[in-house]
């Protein structure tokens, strides 16, 4: 599959990274790691907590 | 380093360097640390480093000894003959923030903790495979995600990439890791 919008956003953080000093993409590394991880446990939570209230469904 | 929560696996990556360099067992930083250190920003839940327990067997013990005396969980996983890593520890903390260190991996040379460069990073002192071991390596790890990141540090570091160096290194892993190299030299 070739999307042009994918390339584009490809090529967008490609010129960002480029224009960081190592020590920059660091602290951007350490920021965007942390902020997936706590989102990708809100969404966890999240879940648990809805999804028990379903009929048959069982979250592990 | 106080880790606070989720989400923080680099600060408990340097809390584990402090006891590396306690039991002076040589280590570099690989993973997704390295790929934004030298190339593309992305995210990762784990933070990894190679480590040389060639000669350090007891430091290697002394060391899962010591993390578990700070309350970390430690899982060891060998590698068979026929494995390409030898040795694997799977490090987590209680907010699930993950370290692997992994050992003995078939082709990398002792003398990639030599040429590992100094880092600074939370106010504290790292050290980062060089980028041509680490392009070598990733190359030589070969899932869509690794070439991926050896793309994006070839994109964004290429002028400081040592291609004679690049290429003995990842010569040493294979041919095929070097046709592979060959082949992204050329798209980049």
């Amino acid at each position: 599959m070739k999307s042009n919008a994918i390339t584009q956003d490809r090529e967008a953080l490609l010129r960002l990274s480029k224009a960081m000093t190592p020590k920059e993409r660091l602290v951007a590394f350490f920021k965007h790691s942390r902020l997936v991880c706590r989102l990708s446990l809100a969404g966890k939570l999240r879940r648990k907590a809805v999804l028990p209230r379903a009929k048959g469904l069982a979250v592990k | 380093m106080k880790i606070k929560g989720p989400g923080e696996s680099p600060l408990l990556l340097l809390n584990v360097i402090k006891h590396l360099n306690r039991l002076k067992i040589p280590y570099a930083v690989v993973g997704a640390f390295a790929a934004s250190y030298y190339g593309q920003v992305r995210a990762s839940v784990d933070a990894d480093a190679v480590i040389s327990v060639k000669g350090h067997e007891e430091k290697a013990e002394r060391l899962v000894a010591v993390l578990k005396e700070d309350g970390l969980k430690v899982e060891r996983r060998r590698g068979d003959i026929h494995d390409p890593i030898r040795l694997v520890l799977n490090i987590e903390d209680k907010f699930h923030n993950r370290v692997d260190l992994l050992a003995g991996i078939r082709g990398m040379e002792e003398a990639v903790f030599k040429r590992a460069v100094k880092a600074s990073f939370e106010r504290s002192s790292i050290k980062i495979a060089g980028v041509e071991d680490f392009i070598a390596m990733k190359i030589f790890a070969g899932s869509p995600k690794d070439i991926q990141d050896a793309v994006g540090v070839l994109k964004v570091s290429l002028r400081k990439v040592d291609m004679a160096l690049l290429k003995n290194l990842t010569r040493l892993y294979g041919r095929v890791e070097l046709a592979r190299l060959e082949k992204l030299l050329k798209n980049i």
